[in-house]
C-alpha cells in the first residue's frame, strides 16, 4: 500500500514535505521509520521522528524526545 | 474553554478578560515569548510551523484534559505560528479558578503538555545569519517557549 507521509522540521528538510512510501499491509510504525530513514542522506543526523497516523500519535505517551538517528 | 492556533500577534491581556469571572479568586496568565539567546547563541527570531489540523486537535484535547483534571472550564490557550521577532509572544495561556493552587497547576499542566504533544516546530534565526531547528528536549529548565 502506498502511504502519503507528511514530514516536518528537519525530516521535512531531508525528505520533502510529502513523501510517498510503498509499504506492506500490516507494516508497523517502526518499519515505516526504517523505510524513511533509509532515504536520508548518509551521515545526516536526525532526531527520532514522532509518528502520527490519521492525526493520532502512534505511541501511548508521545513526547518530542531526543533519540538521535545517525547513518 | 477555547483554544486556537493563530497567525496574528497575540493579545495576552485579552485572554485574562475572557476567563475572569466573579466566581474565580485566581486568574493566571502565562506568556511565552521569543528570547534573545538560546543555547548560548544570539537569536533574532523564530519560525513557528505546525501540522495545523493535528495541532489544533491536540491543543483542544489538552485543554479538555485540563478542564477535567483541575475542575475549571475557564481556560483559554492561543499559540501563534509564523515568523516571530524578539519579545513577541508565541503562546498565551489564561486560566481562572476559584482557588490559586488549581489555577497554577492547570496552567503548568497545559504548557508542559503543549510542549510535549502539540506538533509545532521552531526554527531559530541566529545573529550570524544561520537557522536551525530547535531540539525540544534541550532546554535549561525543561521548557522552551
Amino acid at each position: 500500500m502506498v502511504l502519503s507521509v507528511l514530514c516536518f522540521a528537519s525530516w521535512g528538510d531531508a525528505l520533502g514535505s510529502v513523501v510517498a512510501v510503498d509499504i506492506p499491509e500490516g507494516a508497523t510504525v517502526a518499519q515505516l521509520i526504517e523505510v524513511l530513514g533509509a532515504r536520508v542522506l548518509p551521515g545526516l543526523q536526525l532526531p527520532e521522528p514522532m509518528i502520527a497516523v490519521n492525526r493520532r500519535y502512534a505511541i501511548a505517551r508521545p513526547s518530542f524526545g531526543r533519540v538521535t538517528r545517525s547513518r | 474553554m477555547r483554544t486556537a492556533i493563530v497567525e496574528r500577534p497575540l493579545a495576552p491581556h485579552d485572554l485574562v478578560g475572557e476567563v475572569a469571572d466573579p466566581s474565580c479568586g485566581a486568574v493566571t496568565l502565562f506568556v511565552g515569548t521569543v528570547r534573545e539567546v538560546n543555547d548560548g547563541r544570539p537569536v533574532t527570531g523564530i519560525d513557528y510551523s505546525a501540522y495545523g489540523a493535528m495541532a489544533a486537535e491536540e491543543l483542544e484535547r489538552i485543554a479538555e484534559e485540563a478542564v477535567r483534571r483541575f475542575g475549571t472550564p475557564r481556560l483559554v490557550v492561543e499559540h501563534r505560528i509564523g515568523t516571530l521577532t524578539l519579545g513577541e509572544a508565541s503562546i498565551a495561556i489564561a486560566v481562572a479558578h476559584p482557588h490559586r493552587a488549581a489555577a497554577l497547576d492547570a496552567q503548568r499542566f497545559v504548557i508542559e503538555e503543549v510542549k510535549r504533544r502539540v506538533p509545532i516546530w521552531k526554527r531559530e534565526h541566529y545573529a550570524d545569519g544561520t537557522r536551525g531547528w530547535v531540539d525540544p528536549t534541550r532546554t535549561a529548565t525543561g521548557v522552551t517557549p
